[in-house]
């Protein structure tokens, strides 16, 4: 917060500050034109009024004067000059003069309405007619009075004058006081407008400052140099500038603690290398020298079973079951030691137990002054049980392979030894090594089978077909090992076998697979029975029913996956590769059918296999 | 709601039965989910065979479950799912959030 202060107050306010409004000081000038145009028209439109009232006025005067000479003279033409003297003080008296005598040149004031004034006594009969008095009218603006001189003709001599002082209009003073009072009201309404202008002008800079930093703001500027506005334009720029200073200041730790998150590791990290390393399935911990954990990544916390805050706050010593690890560890730091260590944690026995097979590669990271180790940890179990599989397959492969192999090299001796000399153990020997043939061929095929499965492309050619010889082959090859086992083997075949669409070598395959297993897991004295059926659209349905050991239910669906025998120790005393079930299925499947199973422990065992219509086959293809 | 546990080799399977509409459903589903998962270190896959119809209190716990599996970089693996379901995951457009898998042998084989 400090910081940024010091920035706007030294950096940012000496170059360019929001905040000086343009709008009020805009708006005040406008204001002042405004009042002074109105004031000059106040003023011009007064003194409009005024020279209006002015020529009224003077031409009331000139009517008054005009009333009052004309009554003037008519009273001298008459030399009734208490008459004279009366109009003087009626004048004054209505109001229409403040002042009204009439004098005659060189000779005095003859009649007069001031009281005050000396008055020649009588009129006289003659008087200087000789002196031109010319007629004028006088305005003082200052006394707000007119003096008028009026000459009076009587019976035609001249020399006699009759002087009025009147007041000037009223209207002329009402004027001026609308002129006043204007100027009054403007100013007491310039004064107001300054001192409220004073007042809230800092108040409204701040307001237009904010707004053109939230204006700026919109078009993607972020930096607070652009957006700070004036401290000393209020409150409103204060908080303003702190909303901002909070806002860098939040940044400005989030970018430290991204730093440091990546650079120390824990925490939970979503931005940055941390959280990409989070996305490996790979567990990954950076080891200090002190085995102190650096860095971990989320896979390595759930591969060692501890928290993230466990991890990043311990050495590896904290972290049960960690030992080996350690030692691994310990060997890469060593300065003579390797440089890369790979170590397996758990074996292949504790997977039923949930158990886990761990592989860990250690290696030695070159830093200044202090080696790392960099912990790399992979879940390898399924991996492992897939190789144990394989292996098992392998050996129970050779052990197929190897007894037909062995029985067709007997036999073939007893042939040769037997020559043409004894022609039934001959023919028998030739009829053994052709059965056993045909075993290896569909242990063989069963193999290939596997492979194409592995490489997912194990595919089917259907054509039209007849069962009738494909079951009476199965009878034929299975009838001699049944006997040989003292199984019963029934085939239950339908009156008509209509033509159906499959791949012939493919159901055969799988076929073989089904009546071999039931043969093979039924004990001596059982039954197995073959038993077929064309529905109206000519699936076919197949079941192989045998009276053997059954299968637990919880295996049920197991037994169809690739090497995968059920748990349970009859079966591991008979030989077997864990293919047959699923090639069986995989071919049905491709043929748009299935295999289920129907079993319980010691009730034997119901195989289905159904192969849908050609209409079906074509609509799931 | 009926769950079923089975194991693949390494790989434990899930196979809940019947639709996922109540809070005591995805509930269940989350719980037995999280156990799987701690025991496992995630060797997981969620059977969707059998699960009808997912309303938002079973997508919830679904994105609960591979939001959890996340933190270890990986996410959750369904397999089997009906058209509804892949329908709804597209819609709300959590498909990315997850794994999908035509069948379980299929998604076993991923963990290799």
């Amino acid at each position: 917060m400090t910081t940024v202060k010091t920035q706007s107050r030294f950096g940012i306010q000496r170059f360019f500050v929001r905040g000086e409004s343009l709008v009020a000081t805009t708006g005040m000038a406008f204001i002042a034109i405004l009042a002074f145009a109105v004031g000059g028209v106040v003023w011009v439109s007064a003194r409009t009024i005024d020279e209006s009232v002015l020529m009224q006025n003077e031409e009331r005067i000139r009517e008054t004067s005009a009333l009052i000479a004309s009554q003037s003279e008519l009273c001298l033409s008459d030399g009734d000059l208490s008459g004279l003297r009366r109009l003087m003080l009626d004048a004054v008296a209505s109001g229409m003069v403040e002042e009204c005598e009439v004098s005659i040149s060189n000779l005095g004031v003859i009649a007069s309405s001031n009281a005050s004034r000396t008055l020649i006594a009588e009129l006289p009969q003659t008087w200087d007619a000789s002196s031109e008095v010319s007629g004028n009218i006088i305005h003082n603006a200052k006394t707000r009075r007119s003096v008028i001189h009026e000459p009076l003709v009587v019976d035609g001599r001249t020399g006699v004058v009759l002087s009025l002082v009147m007041n000037q209009s009223a209207q002329v003073v009402g004027s001026d006081s609308i002129r006043a009072s204007s100027v009054g009201i403007m100013s007491v309404g310039l004064i107001l407008m300054l001192w409220v202008y004073r007042r809230f002008r800092n108040r409204l800079g701040a307001l237009a400052g904010i707004g053109d930093a939230l204006a700026a703001a919109a078009q993607g500027e972020r930096r607070m140099a652009c957006l700070v506005v004036g401290e000393n334009l209020g409150p409103e720029a204060a908080i303003w500038n702190t909303l901002l200073a909070e806002r860098e200041a939040f940044e400005q730790a989030s970018v430290t603690h991204e730093i440091i998150e990546a650079s120390i590791g824990g925490g939970t990290e979503s931005t940055g290398l941390p959280a990409a390393c989070n996305t490996l399935i790979q567990g990954v911990v950076l080891v200090d020298s002190d085995l102190s954990v650096a860095y971990a990544n989320g896979a390595a916390c759930v591969f060692l079973r501890v928290s993230r805050e466990e991890m990043t706050n311990s050495t590896l010593d904290g972290i049960p079951g960690s030992e080996p690890i350690i030692e691994a560890t310990l060997t890469v730091l060593s300065n003579h030691g390797p440089t890369r260590e790979v170590i397996e944690l758990g074996n292949v026995e504790e997977i039923k137990s949930q158990g886990a097979i761990l592989r860990v590669v250690v290696t030695r990271v070159e830093e200044e002054d202090m080696p790392r180790a960099m912990i790399f940890i992979e879940d390898v179990t399924q991996q492992r049980l897939a190789d144990q599989s394989q292996d098992a397959f392998i050996a129970q492969a050779i052990h197929e392979l190897r007894t037909p192999l062995t029985t067709i090299r007997l036999y073939a001796e007893e042939a040769v030894e037997a020559g043409s000399d004894d022609e039934q153990i001959r023919d028998k020997a030739l009829n053994v090594i052709n059965t056993e043939t045909r075993r290896l061929e569909r242990i063989v095929g069963d193999m290939l089978c596997v492979a194409e499965i592995e490489a997912g492309s194990l595919s089917i050619r259907t054509e039209m077909m007849r069962t009738e010889k494909l079951f009476a082959e199965l009878e034929e090859d299975y009838a001699m090992q049944a006997k040989d086992k003292s199984i019963e083997l029934v085939f239950d075949m339908p009156p008509k076998f209509p033509s159906i669409q499959a791949d012939r070598d493919r159901l055969g395959q799988a076929l073989h697979n089904l009546i071999g297993n039931a043969i093979k897991y039924t004990p001596a004295g059982g039954r197995v029975e073959v038993k077929v059926h064309f529905a109206e659209n000519d699936a076919m349905t197949v079941w192989v029913i045998d009276s053997g050991i059954g299968i637990d239910e919880s295996q049920q669906e197991r037994i169809f996956e690739r090497f995968c025998r059920a748990d349970d120790r009859r079966i591991a005393q008979v030989t077997g590769s864990g293919l047959g079930l699923a090639l069986a299925r995989q071919i049905a499947r491709l043929h748009g059918g299935d295999v289920t199973v129907e079993s319980a422990i010691d009730q034997g065992s119901t195989f289905t296999l159904t192969i849908p219509g050609a209409q079906e086959m074509a609509k799931a293809a | 709601m009926r769950i079923e546990t089975n194991r693949h080799g390494a790989v434990t399977v899930i196979k809940p039965s019947g639709p996922v509409i109540t809070q005591e459903d995805a509930t269940q589903l989350r719980t037995e989910s999280f156990d799987v998962l701690g025991n496992t270190l995630g060797r997981f896959i969620l059977d969707a065979t059998e699960m009808t119809f997912v309303d938002s209190n079973g997508l919830e716990a679904l994105v609960e479950i591979t939001d959890e599996l996340g933190a270890s970089g990986q996410s959750l693996k369904l397999c089997g799912i009906s058209d509804t379901l892949r329908e709804i995951l597209v819609i709300t457009e959590l498909t990315s959030k997850f794994q999908q898998f035509e069948d379980v042998q299929t998604a076993v084989r991923s963990f290799l």
